[in-house]
């Protein structure tokens, strides 16, 4: 560690959070009350729990590849198509289903694992592709168990579009969905977002690795000629609106709507001022043309202090929102924005108005 | 880990609850700050950290090595922050990171807090490790579960956005 590592450290640490008192004492109660641990079930009644647990897996396997649904769907669909059939969302199925999604079929080999990328999809909001993991020896089946799955977490780490630039993605950061098919076989999706809009047909160079745990590998492939559906409309809106806060603004940006997706952007902008940033928890409820709540398929927001001009000092938010547009009636949105925390349920939404709301026209 | 805490997560992963909740509170203010840094929220951070150690807790037995306690204990915290984020995806918090306590910092101080507020959240995630709670690149790689050529090109250009603030470089340019 050198001079400079040495001072950013002091100064970092000079300035480092502590659990706060308040939670701190809770923290202790909870440990207090935790069961003592020295006193373990029964063999027999662990064993009892294993055999039961792996019966309803197999149950559910093999429930789930005689499923009519699924059967259907691997009757209708081609190989590569199959996977956003499978574990894809409804947007993804909606434009697999429409034929919107590119053929990919590469595969890579690794520790006598084969990943092999079938399908590949980008809306202009979602960057997305399906792939099927093929084990050498059978998959154990209590790694079927959602919380055993961390195993066969798959770290999209490196990912780059058109040869120009090289994304990361931390472990847990896209969106993933993923179903054990077989006893050799997982499919998954992997999905993320760009903020760049492309308008022509992409080549994607993918890096992905698994460090740890009983599967580790490394699998790198190049999908080219990964096309872009001409049936997504893009929506520059632009338009700002004044906020419940005193001298902030609120600014939709951009909205996206494909047969998948149904991408929302906006930014808020607040002035800063002392201690206001302290507990401002802000809920957003959006409703379709119909009036009913829409089902959040993905959200991220990230805000900073921005700096500068004659405006002083402003904290800005951006934050999209992303949902599946085939489940409603979209002639236009509705965006009601509460103050709340993360226990604000609908019995408290309905005991309060809005601070603010904003009807988004999309035809 | 120094041996005293390596000698109690033995006990702990023997059955001792009282030597679980002696180094659990040992990684109490690691714990916060990694998860406060993903939820944002005091509330969502305080829940995370009960349920991870819940699970820790629950899967002591499972855990091989005492070594690697913490950075298995911080994973364990990290994949419940990132379920909490998906099971809340209608609220955003304004970070209060930057309350009126820091305004009695020195500006410098003050500007790099912000700075590293700013920068990626898994950018964010490794510098914490290394410079405030200076762990080894090996234990970050084991609680990221990035590679340690991931983990030190994170912190080269986490480190580019940060140094220039201590040495003056940046001053007046924002």
């Amino acid at each position: 560690m050198n001079e400079l590592d040495k001072k950013l450290g002091d100064s970092l640490r000079s300035s480092q959070k502590e659990m706060p008192p308040e939670m701190a004492a809770r923290f202790e109660v909870f440990l207090d009350k935790l069961p003592d641990n020295s006193v373990h079930k029964s063999r027999r009644k662990r064993w009892f729990t294993v055999i039961s647990a792996a019966a309803i897996l197999m149950f559910t396997i093999t429930g789930l590849l005689f499923h009519p649904t699924v059967s259907q769907a691997l009757q209708d669909f081609p190989l590569w198509n199959k996977v956003y059939q499978l574990v894809g969302d409804d947007g993804l199925k909606a434009a697999s289903e429409k034929g919107l999604s590119s053929e990919m079929m590469v595969s890579a080999t690794d520790n006598d694992i084969t990943i092999t990328i079938t399908e590949a999809y980008y809306d202009g909001s979602r960057i997305t592709f399906g792939y099927i993991e093929t084990h050498k020896n059978p998959i154990p089946v209590d790694k079927n168990v959602m919380e055993d799955m961390e195993d066969f977490h798959l770290d999209w780490n490196s990912f780059r579009i058109n040869g120009e630039r090289w994304y990361e993605s931390f472990a847990g950061g896209g969106f993933v969905n993923r179903e054990k098919i077989s006893d050799t076989e997982i499919a998954g999706t992997i999905t993320t977002n760009t903020d760049i809009l492309f308008t022509d047909s992409m080549t994607w160079d993918i890096m992905l690795e698994r460090w740890s745990g009983e599967y580790p590998g490394s699998w790198d492939f190049t999908l080219e000629n990964v096309t872009i559906t001409d049936e997504a409309k893009v929506f520059t809106i632009q338009e700002s609106y004044p906020y419940y806060l005193e001298n902030s603004e609120f600014v939709v940006d951009r909205v996206i709507v494909s047969p998948s997706t149904l991408d929302v952007r906006f930014q808020t902008w607040y002035e800063t001022q002392e201690g206001m940033l302290k507990d401002q928890g802000t809920v957003y409820v959006f409703t379709d043309s119909n009036g009913e709540e829409m089902e959040i398929l993905e959200s991220r927001g990230g805000g900073g202090h921005t700096f500068g001009g004659s405006e002083g000092k402003y904290y800005s938010i951006d934050s999209w929102f992303q949902f599946v547009p085939v489940q409603y009636s979209i002639d236009h949105i509705t965006l009601s924005i509460y103050r709340g925390d993360d226990y604000f349920t609908a019995e408290k939404q309905e005991k309060v108005s809005p601070l603010f709301e904003v009807e988004i026209p999309l035809n | 880990m120094d041996k005293e805490s390596v000698s109690q997560v033995q006990e702990a992963i023997n059955g001792s609850k009282s030597a679980f909740v002696a180094v659990i509170i040992k990684e109490k203010d690691t714990m916060y700050r990694i998860a406060i840094s993903i939820v944002k929220s005091n509330e969502a951070a305080e829940d995370a950290i009960q349920e991870a150690t819940l699970k820790a807790y629950e899967n002591m037995k499972k855990l091989r090595e005492p070594v690697f306690f913490r950075s298995w204990l911080i994973r364990i915290l990290m994949n419940q922050c990132y379920q909490i984020l998906r099971e809340r995806k209608r609220v955003v918090h304004l970070d209060d990171w930057n309350s009126s306590k820091q305004s009695v910092m020195l500006s410098s101080n003050l500007e790099l807090q912000e700075v590293l507020q700013e920068l990626p959240e898994d950018y964010r995630i490794v510098i914490i490790l290394f410079y405030l709670e200076q762990w080894k690149m090996k234990e970050i790689t084991e609680a990221t579960g990035l590679s340690l050529g991931t983990v030190k090109s994170r912190l080269h250009r986490a480190r580019k956005a940060l140094i220039p603030l201590l040495t003056d470089e940046r001053k007046g340019c924002r």
